[in-house]
């Protein structure tokens, strides 16, 4: 029997069961068979999730988007807000 | 019948005599003594003449040669005068250059070192931001809303990753 495929889930605090089903779900679509959650707990992620999939790496991190932010209004300047 | 005294005839005798010698010993030297030294007058007249003409003629050269000294002095002067006024003329416009060059190069360090503070700046008021930013949301990201952004963030990330997949299985 061959081993499941394993996947590491880095998130700032312990996934709840929807997180968790929501991740095998939208996992499972690019995943095309049985896989293996491991969690890992990092809080300086602040909030969304790190996954590591063999050599692909998905940073949906609050962490990483507050520093893309970052470099692009060192980069470009503060972005104009609209009003409502 | 008129007698005549011999002591008078004597008389004139003697007289005449003494008029002969008188004029040929006497008169003739005298006054060729006198015809030199009035030629001898004449002559250093006529010298003082001449030499008063030639001092004449070199004190009008003289003067001609001091106006012309003058005039040539006058012109040295008025070119001199003129190469001052260029040289100061260069000098100044030199110096505006210069200054000019200086300001440029002033004002083009202060809008360097300007363009670096307010980098620096913007880095800080950035830099705090994010520590505001991630202080605020470690305190509001609650379960649900961690949901939210898993679901969200995770959606895109897929539908992208399920995009590149595709695009290679079918290359």
């Amino acid at each position: 029997m061959r081993d499941r495929e394993k996947v590491r889930v880095i998130t700032p605090f312990p996934l709840t069961d929807e997180q968790k089903d929501i991740l095998y779900s939208k996992l499972s679509r690019v995943i095309r068979e049985p896989f293996l959650l491991e969690e890992e707990i990092d809080p300086s992620l602040i909030g969304g999730v790190v996954i590591l999939w063999g050599e692909i790496l998905i940073d949906c991190s609050v962490k990483t988007q507050l520093e893309r932010l970052k470099e692009r209004i060192l980069r470009e300047g503060i972005p104009h807000v609209h009003g409502r | 019948m008129i007698r005549i005294d011999r002591s008078i005839i004597f008389q004139i005798i003697n007289f005449l005599t003494l008029v002969f010698l008188l004029f040929r010993f006497l008169f003739k030297p005298v006054v060729k003594a006198l015809d030199e030294r009035s030629d001898r007058i004449r002559r250093e007249f006529e010298k003082i003449e001449e030499e008063k003409k030639a001092l004449e003629e070199e004190r009008r050269r003289l003067e001609e040669e001091l106006k012309n000294l003058k005039e040539k002095y006058l012109e040295m002067l008025d070119q001199a005068n003129r190469e001052a006024q260029k040289i100061k003329e260069s000098i100044i416009q030199e110096a505006y250059r210069e200054a000019e060059k200086i300001q440029r190069e002033y004002e083009r360090r202060a809008k360097r070192e300007m363009e670096q503070l307010l980098l620096e700046l913007k880095e800080d008021i950035v830099d705090i931001s994010e520590e505001v930013a991630k202080r605020i949301l470690k305190v509001h990201i609650t379960p649900e809303v961690q949901t939210r952004i898993i679901e969200e963030m995770l959606e895109e990330a897929v539908s992208r990753l399920e995009a590149q997949l595709g695009s290679t299985h079918e290359g």
